[in-house]
């Protein structure tokens, strides 16, 4: 038996026992993991959001719209061209990206009470813009894509097995389709069909828990695997 | 005013956002990977202002008003100070002008966690993977990560055999470790004697082991959700948790040497209610989410604005 | 007692590892899930799906002995095109089989302005999609049918450039499909503005949410809601923000303390004015409090360990979760369900349904989320639009069936009109 003598080993099997203690009870020392795991989480996606979207989309651009602006005078930092030599406002040394800072700046516009309203701007922008190419996107992936593996083919049909199959699956989409339609109560001809849909929803859902079952499993087993061979070295 | 022209202006990027999805012109496909890629990310990145100070005014306010447990926000409240403060001053792999790596020698610092590097110059950068050595069952979890060491071509064909031999015996037993010998120095290498508090350190002695311990509890979880909605007598819940018993048994060869039509069962489960129920639920989907984004656009849905009239 | 469970699945766990199991855990900081699962049984990416020409040389079985075959003959017509309406970068290059003999394989070699040609891919098909290539760039292509004993190269390709074009017009299934949704819309949104009586139907999940809150009332305690654990670029997101304005009014009706923590920062800006505002237009200004609405951390599990620990520490009475969510739904919901809470779940990630099923009290499966603000709503625009996604399902089931018939009676490719890349 070899306990793990490294710091952070340690650190690491002791944080792993608070959080699991949790499945017992809420109790101090999930309070303060938990507590800790958030703090070091926020500051971690703090540094990250610095490196990767501040310091190379903000202040590198800035820094070289400046060193232009030392060599060619103020203009150039404007009107930057690329190879084919055609006007580039969206070149990377640039003060262009003064135009999304302040847009961006208007976040913080919560802080001031008469000026409030224009946080609306940037939510606007991005709901906007992001709505918009939802649209196509969803009707590809969801329905176009669907509709085209739904619609059957001679060729499907190259045994009796594979046309069970085939009109099963058919079938069974439409009364999926069907149960998640609001505008009619499911009565009539309509509560069969339904319950076939909701039927099939809960098979399917079934399956994919029990997919996913095994491998959750597995991930707390490499939990205990850590506990007993990495930090208490029990096992080899 | 504050709500026309909020309206407007996203009105106007919705209308670019539809169009550039079915233009082909390149100019269009530039300026519409610039605004995604990078203005409106720029954009983004302030909305992470509001949120820390929403994080911090959660829990100066829980120490102010003494609320119950109000102890533990100094944890956080102190995690974020020094995890923010080694990162953007340490740099992420300790780079940065904050010292976050003690003991060892500039190589020996480094010389446990080597696995495998590039480019043999006079600078040569490792790419190095503490995980391999730690814990082999965390290597997925870890990301590989450079760390530019400088020294010249005799020092890294010496040092590049050094770690052959030492991956070898590793591989071979996890036991036997042969003393390594530094090339700079010419003497033995302890087995990782640094300590690092570097943000990489952080990252994977704080965030990687509580993020994989949140992520086994699952296993606990479903238990005990299957055992709920087994107690509640819920046909529908019924029918899924005997669909999902008969796909887990089904990924059991033994079960299915025993239980005649286990396997098929099995098969078909997944290949016709799986996929059906996914296909229906994916159609209803798009058209919902479709209709959602329509509602907004068109200003029908504007709860964003705050609902009301103007 | 759930330990059981555990106890057995452990047992039987060890078999199971004879096998792959079918999600692995990925990085943190992404976020992890099993929804590669729902790819299973999709059609195959349509570059590699079956063309006629395939299946003119069907599977290539192993080729004949080398004595038989006295020459190699190259593939022929080797004809290569620039994708017609697309966004360029990509040349479409089909070819047939040799006139005789059975090559194991093709070698598709591209050459650029140099001249010089390299293999570009390695094939059993007949037909491929080179893509990422610069626009307005001339490039030749040939193919190397590969025998068990040897080679045999075709005949160059005249030069061929990829254009970009004005028009997606590939897309044009998926512009029709737009368009007559956009029509249902238009026309329902209309007869709901001139006071057509619109019937939507009960959702048992949705007529549950009034009960919960006034439960909440009675109980004293504070409703929590989850906007979903994804971004802004999620429409789910925003479908459940819009639940969000109407679970608050009611909030600030009955007089429920509302805790709302958030793991996007923009969905954070946006979930606080929405609760702010409807304080405000409900008439209760004052009654808002700022600390309800707000940013725990942009990390999934952690943002799952956080909502655990208030979850058992505020004990709410009632908790809503919805919209996007990945691995963390179960921890969450379980969580809630052990407080004695009820649970209103709603999200369209079909692989976190079956956990919400389980574990809470009401599911609004996959639309229904996108259903619920105009039911909850009742505002007529919204039902209309409610309406117009009915009729939209109505349209599609009917393309769906027709064109099976047609395809199935009259032996159409009807399946490829819909087809899109």
């Amino acid at each position: 038996m070899h306990i793990a003598t490294d710091f952070w080993t340690w650190v690491a099997a002791l944080l792993t026992l608070a959080i699991l203690s949790f499945l017992w009870d809420d109790n101090s020392f999930y309070r303060a993991a938990e507590h800790l795991y958030i703090g070091v989480a926020n500051g971690y996606s703090i540094t990250l959001i610095w490196y990767n979207v501040v310091v190379p989309n903000m202040i590198d651009p800035l820094r070289g719209a400046a060193h232009v602006v030392s060599e060619q005078g103020f203009a150039a930092a404007f009107f930057t061209f690329n190879e084919h030599n055609v006007l580039n406002p969206y070149h990377d040394n640039n003060f262009f990206i003064i135009i999304p800072m302040m847009v961006g700046a208007l976040y913080v516009t919560r802080f001031i009470p008469s000026i409030s309203w224009m946080i609306r701007i940037p939510i606007g922008i991005t709901m906007g813009y992001y709505t918009a190419i939802s649209i196509p996107a969803s009707f590809k992936a969801s329905i176009v894509r669907q509709l085209e593996a739904s619609i059957l083919s001679r060729s499907d049909f190259d045994s009796a097995w594979v046309l069970v199959y085939g009109l099963l699956i058919f079938v069974t989409t439409v009364a999926t389709l069907i149960y998640f339609f609001f505008s009619a109560e499911h009565k009539g001809v309509l509560r069969p069909i339904s319950n076939i849909g909701i039927l099939t929803v809960m098979v399917g859902f079934g399956a994919s828990f029990g997919l996913t079952v095994m491998a959750r499993i597995s991930l707390a087993i490499g939990r205990f695997i850590f506990i007993f061979k990495d930090w208490l070295g029990m096992v080899q | 005013m504050k709500r026309r022209l909020p309206m407007a202006i996203m009105f106007l990027f919705a209308i670019w956002g539809g169009i550039s999805v079915f233009v082909g012109k390149t100019p269009v496909k530039e300026f519409d990977n610039l605004l995604r890629n990078k203005l409106l990310m720029i954009v983004g990145a302030f909305a992470i202002i509001l949120g820390l100070g929403s994080l911090i005014f959660h829990h100066t306010q829980k120490i102010k008003r003494r609320a119950r447990f109000w102890q533990y926000s100094y944890i956080t409240l102190f995690a974020l100070l020094i995890t923010s403060f080694i990162g953007l001053f340490g740099g992420v792999r300790g780079e940065g002008g904050l010292p976050t790596i003690f003991g060892g020698t500039v190589l020996g610092a480094h010389e446990g966690l080597v696995y495998a590097f590039t480019d043999i110059k006079e600078k040569a950068s490792f790419t190095a993977n503490p995980a391999q050595f730690a814990d082999p069952t965390k290597a997925v979890m870890e990301l590989p990560r450079e760390i530019p060491i400088e020294f010249n071509r005799f020092q890294a064909s010496l040092l590049r055999q050094e770690i052959e031999l030492r991956n070898t015996a590793l591989r071979l037993s996890q036991q036997v470790v042969p003393p390594m010998i530094s090339p700079v120095s010419n003497q033995e290498v302890p087995y990782k004697t640094d300590f690092k508090i570097s943000l990489q350190a952080l990252y994977e002695g704080i965030l990687v082991p509580c993020a994989s311990t949140m992520f086994a509890m699952l296993a606990f979880y479903m238990c005990s959700a299957a055992y709920r909605a087994f107690r509640m007598r819920n046909l529908h819940a019924g029918i899924l948790l005997v669909s999902s018993f008969i796909v887990m048994l089904g990924q059991i060869p033994l079960a299915t040497a025993y239980i005649p039509g286990l396997h098929e069962l099995r098969q078909w489960i997944l290949d016709v209610p799986n996929l059906a129920s996914k296909r229906g639920i994916m159609i209803g989907v798009g058209l919902g989410a479709s209709a959602t984004s329509f509602k907004i656009i068109l200003g029908i849905e504007r709860a964003w604005l705050g609902g009301g009239d103007e | 007692m759930w330990y059981w469970f555990l106890a057995f699945v452990l047992l039987v766990s060890p078999g199971l590892y004879a096998q792959e199991s079918p999600d692995s855990p990925a990085p943190p900081g992404e976020s992890i899930d099993s929804e590669e699962t729902i790819a299973t049984g999709e059609t195959i990416s349509s570059e590699f799906q079956s063309s006629d020409m395939e299946s003119d040389m069907g599977a290539i079985p192993a080729a004949l002995p080398a004595e038989e075959i006295p020459t190699l003959f190259p593939p022929q017509n080797v004809v290569a095109i620039d994708v017609p309406d697309d966004d360029g970068q990509a040349v479409s290059v089909t070819w047939t089989p040799p006139t005789e003999g059975r090559p194991t394989r093709y070698i598709l070699e591209i050459a650029g302005s140099d001249g010089f040609f390299e293999e570009l891919t390695r094939t059993t098909l007949t037909e491929y999609t080179v893509s990422q290539l610069e626009n307005n760039e001339l490039y030749r292509f040939r193919v190397v049918a590969v025998y068990e004993n040897g080679q045999s190269v075709s005949d160059e390709t005249p030069p061929v450039a990829p254009r970009d074009h004005w028009m997606k017009l590939d897309e044009i299934p998926v512009i029709l499909a737009i368009l007559i949704y956009i029509s249902l819309l238009l026309y329902f949104i209309q007869a709901a503005r001139r006071g057509v009586e619109l019937f939507i139907r009960r959702i048992s999940g949705l007529t549950a949410v009034e009960d919960a809150i006034g439960r909440a009332t009675e109980m004293g305690k504070p409703v929590l809601y989850i906007p979903g654990t994804s971004s802004i670029e999620d429409v789910a997101t925003l479908a459940s923000l819009n639940i969000l304005g109407e679970v608050a009014r009611r909030t600030v009706h009955y007089d429920v303390k509302i805790i709302c923590p958030n793991k996007d920062p923009i969905v954070y800006t946006i979930a606080r004015e929405i609760v702010k505002e409807t304080y405000a237009s409900e008439g209760r200004p004052d009654a808002f409090d700022p600390d309800s609405v707000f940013f725990l951390v942009p990390d999934q599990f952690a943002f799952a360990a956080g909502v655990d620990g208030i979850m058992v520490r505020e004990k709410p009475a009632t908790i809503f979760l919805m919209g996007m969510f990945w691995a963390e739904s179960l921890i969450m919901a379980e969580t809630g369900a052990s407080t004695g809470a009820i649970q209103i779940a709603g999200t369209d990630a079909v692989a976190q349904l079956p956990f919400f099923i389980t574990a809470c009290d009401y599911t609004l499966i996959g639309e229904e989320l996108y259903a619920a603000s105009a039911y909850l709503g009742r505002e007529p625009m919204l039902l209309g639009t409610l309406k117009a996604q009915d009729f939209g399902k109505l349209v599609f089931l009917f393309i769906m069936i027709v064109f099976t018939l047609l395809s199935l009676l009259f032996g159409l490719d009807a399946a490829g009109w819909v087809r899109v890349r």
